[in-house]
């Protein structure tokens, strides 16, 4: 993740969602911008969880189905639900969301590193887990959810 | 001096000298000519001062060394042998490593005294079997060499020149027995001094003369208003001239330094070219006295590559534009407004239509670019496999893309590798079959419709297609039922199935069975399609079909489902609108005959969503549309469910985020805003085959 893995009293921005009923947190460097969601053109024959392209301004953007892409439930369409779009390398990447909910500071010394997790495909992208007033926040590795799809 | 600002300018100069070097001796090795041994020695001259001066001792010294075999042979004291071609290839080669690693790092390490001595060796080797002669190769030299002129010489010819006299190349011989050549050489230039002439220059210069270093003649330059022969005469009468031969002064012919034209100094510039003329006199580096100027400009690519995306981006919105107005149009009728705005956008995509053409034209270069190093190529691979080997170009300023001809060198390398390598035969088996013992390997490009076709063409020994299915089958590429229901053509077109290699032994150069189906990919891999045709015993021909550009194509554009797909006009053979009836099933597979042949159909919308529509690609009793597509002599039909029409589409590539994605080449953004995939009909044949098998 980003550069603020400096122990003491160092804070993590993150931007949290929601994928069902959890929260999930993605550090915020990588966050190029996050948009509505809007027509995207499906890909015939790429993996499942890729749910096509879209024309971000002229520019043609892939967007996976994040709660796919984590073996979880998929859910119906909101009026809340996003794309975030993540920058890695110089390639964007869309991510399909619930629903964005905010940006959180995490000190450094509350995220804990990542516990076995029964049986959720997702705990391999799980860098480490945060607690926000009691509520968990799960910090998504997102080079790993992403890069294993190019592979 | 700080010389790190003049490297790229001195790495680009030196490239074009040692281009130059590589073509020239090249010909040299099949006709020397006084011309090309004259733009040789310019060459080598050129790049052995520019790498002096800018510190580069070691390949100062080598230039060196090849200019003194070209002078030498420019004078005639030796002549071109195998031998000594070679050994010029290995210093050029050790001069473009040299380059390379200037680029690189600045410097170089490389050494190259053994091939400076090997030089010298030629020099000296030939100069000892040179017709015996008392004079000594420093005098002899002299003779009949011309005069290379030192500057102010020039200026003097031309000021003679501009001033209405005639200047005039003596060249006078002495008897051969003549004691005191210096007295006689004296006698002359009163002589002519006496009798209205003005002796310009010298060669060898006067002090050379005044010393008797010179052989049994010498060449002066004179500048007279008189009549030439009576000046001939009176030279005649002195004792002991055998002869003087008189020529009009030719600057091109005698001097070794690249020269300005003198017509164009002597004549009157055009008011335009006057000021040409003065515009330029800061710009031109050097002060070169040349008064007519380059009428180009070097252009980074990347700045044309962002220019060539602007206009892409361009073109979208121009076509979102003439989209708005329609709609306009068919919401406001005929509004006064929307009359003008309809104009405005028919006039911008004029622009933006020319504007790309120009932008495109930009970045062709002509294809001389690959085909250069080629003769070169040729020539060492026949020396290493004792082959003769005859290369014939045609169509070197055919123009091309850049980036296509980035990507047509390495296919190209390799196919002409394979034809001297596999394809001509020995001599002495080509002599027993009645064939000239020198091969001929005739690669030729040209412009064809809106693409570029590139053929290679040898009269080896051709291809066995009976030989090429039994070697796929041995190799597990085809089973015996599939590779007997191969046409010949088809059987040939094995050769680019990968892991098919039918060398009998595997060679340095051809390669170890990486070869037809990496050529092939690559070259589709830029929109084009390979194609070979061969008749064995008679010779084998490869023709490349390559798009004159790669960023944007016109495509057809069609209906799947909700979506549109993009299908390259390239590879589009025609549409058909058919009726269920005509439906036909060759296996399980839904089929229609065509002009007597059986075209396997597809459905797009099958391939694509895996719907199981059965084997009946349509709906119903509804006619379907069908779009004809082809791979060298391969053709099927993709059924789609609309067709929408022509267009031009900007080509941007798909993310790498989203996966391994086979049967897209890229993407497109259309008038709406909307996305369309480009279909890579390469891969969809593949597809078919793969599951064929």
């Amino acid at each position: 993740m980003s550069a603020a893995t400096i122990a003491g009293t160092t804070e993590r921005q993150v931007v949290a969602f929601r994928l069902g009923e959890e929260t999930y947190a993605i550090d915020i460097s990588y966050i190029h911008e996050i948009i509505r969601m809007r027509t995207i053109t499906f890909v015939p024959r790429a993996p499942h969880y890729m749910r096509g392209v879209i024309n971000l301004r002229g520019r043609i953007v892939p967007v996976m189905d994040l709660s796919a892409r984590l073996g979880l439930p998929s859910h119906e369409e909101t009026p809340q639900s996003r794309i975030i779009v993540v920058e890695i390398g110089d390639e964007s990447i869309g991510l399909i969301v619930d629903a964005v909910s905010e940006v959180l500071r995490l000190p450094e010394d509350q995220i804990e590193p990542p516990t076995q997790m029964t049986g959720s495909e997702s705990a391999n992208y799980i860098s480490g887990l945060g607690k926000v007033n009691d509520r968990l926040v799960l910090l998504l590795d997102v080079e790993k959810v992403v890069g294993n799809a190019s592979q | 001096m700080d010389t790190s600002e003049y490297i790229a300018l001195f790495l680009e100069e030196a490239g074009e000298q040692i281009d130059i070097l590589e073509q020239d001796i090249l010909q040299l090795e099949q006709s020397p000519s006084q011309e090309i041994l004259n733009e040789i020695f310019r060459a080598a001259h050129t790049l052995k001062g520019s790498s002096r001066a800018m510190g580069f001792t070691a390949m100062g010294e080598l230039t060196h060394a090849m200019e003194d075999v070209f002078d030498a042979l420019r004078k005639g004291e030796i002549s071109v042998s195998t031998e000594m071609v070679n050994r010029l290839f290995d210093a050029l080669d050790t001069l473009k490593a040299m380059r390379d690693q200037i680029a690189e790092g600045g410097s170089s390490d490389i050494t190259c005294e053994e091939l400076v001595k090997s030089l010298r060796d030629v020099l000296n080797g030939s100069t000892a079997d040179a017709p015996s002669s008392s004079a000594s190769p420093a005098e002899q030299k002299h003779a009949d060499a011309g005069i290379s002129l030192q500057e102010h010489e020039r200026e003097a010819a031309y000021a003679a020149i501009d001033n209405g006299l005639n200047v005039y190349q003596f060249t006078v011989r002495l008897a051969a027995d003549t004691l005191m050549k210096s007295v006689r050489a004296l006698m002359v230039l009163q002589a002519i001094d006496a009798n209205g002439g003005t002796v310009l220059a010298s060669n060898p210069d006067e002090e050379a003369l005044d010393n008797e270093q010179f052989g049994d003649s010498f060449v002066l330059l004179v500048a007279t208003d008189k009549p030439v022969d009576s000046l001939r005469n009176v030279l005649l009468q002195i004792s002991e001239i055998r002869g003087v031969e008189v020529q009009p002064w030719q600057e091109e012919k005698v001097s070794s330094a690249p020269q300005p034209s003198p017509a164009a100094e002597a004549t009157n510039p055009s008011p335009e070219a006057k000021m040409e003329e003065s515009s330029s006199a800061e710009a031109d580096r050097g002060g070169s006295r040349t008064p007519t100027v380059s009428q180009t400009v070097r252009v980074d690519v990347q700045r044309l590559d962002t220019l060539l995306n602007l206009v892409g981006e361009l073109v979208i919105d121009r076509t979102r534009v003439a989209q708005l107005g329609r709609e306009f149009e068919t919401r406001f009728q005929h509004d006064e407004m929307v009359d003008s705005l309809l104009e405005t956008a028919a006039h911008i995509g004029r622009i933006t239509d020319e504007l790309q053409e120009h932008i495109m034209k930009a970045r062709m270069l002509p294809i001389e670019q690959v085909f250069n190093r080629f003769p070169r190529m040729i020539r060492d691979l026949a020396q290493k496999f004792g082959k003769e080997v005859r290369l014939v170009m045609e169509g070197q300023d055919t123009e091309l893309d850049r980036s296509v001809i980035e990507i047509i060198s390495d296919p190209l390398i390799h196919m002409l590798r394979n034809s001297v390598d596999h394809g001509i035969e020995p001599p002495e088996e080509r002599e027993a079959l009645g064939k000239p013992r020198q091969g001929t390997i005739r690669l030729s490009a040209r412009h064809e419709e809106n693409y570029i076709l590139i053929e290679i063409e040898d009269d080896g020994r051709g291809m066995d297609p009976a030989h090429l299915r039994e070697v796929a089958v041995r190799k597990g590429v085809l089973t015996r039922d599939a590779a007997d229901r191969l046409t010949d053509r088809e059987a040939l077109a094995l050769i680019f199935a990968p892991g098919f290699s039918t060398a009998k032994q595997v060679t340095e150069v051809s390669g170890r069975g990486v070869g037809m189906d990496i050529v092939r990919s690559n070259i589709q891999r830029v929109g084009g399609i390979v194609d070979v045709d061969s008749t064995p015993g008679k010779g084998t021909r490869f023709s490349i079909r390559l798009p004159l550009t790669l960023a944007i194509i016109r495509a057809l554009l069609v209906r799947v489902s909700a979506e549109v797909y993009a299908i390259p006009l390239g590879s589009v053979l025609e549409t058909l609108k058919i009726h269920p009836d005509s439906l036909q099933s060759v296996g399980r597979q839904p089929a229609i005959v065509l002009r007597g042949r059986t075209l396997p159909l597809i459905s797009l919308r099958k391939h694509f969503y895996g719907e199981s529509s059965g084997v009946s690609p349509c709906q119903g009793d509804q006619p379907m549309f069908v779009v004809v597509i082809g791979l060298g002599e391969r053709q099927i039909g993709l059924v789609v469910d609309h067709l929408i029409g022509e267009q031009e589409i900007v080509i941007k590539s798909l993310s790498r985020h989203l996966g391994d994605i086979n049967g897209f080449s890229g993407a497109t953004i259309l008038g709406d805003g909307r996305i369309a995939l480009i279909l890579e009909v390469a891969d969809i044949f593949n597809n078919i085959s793969a599951r064929a098998a």
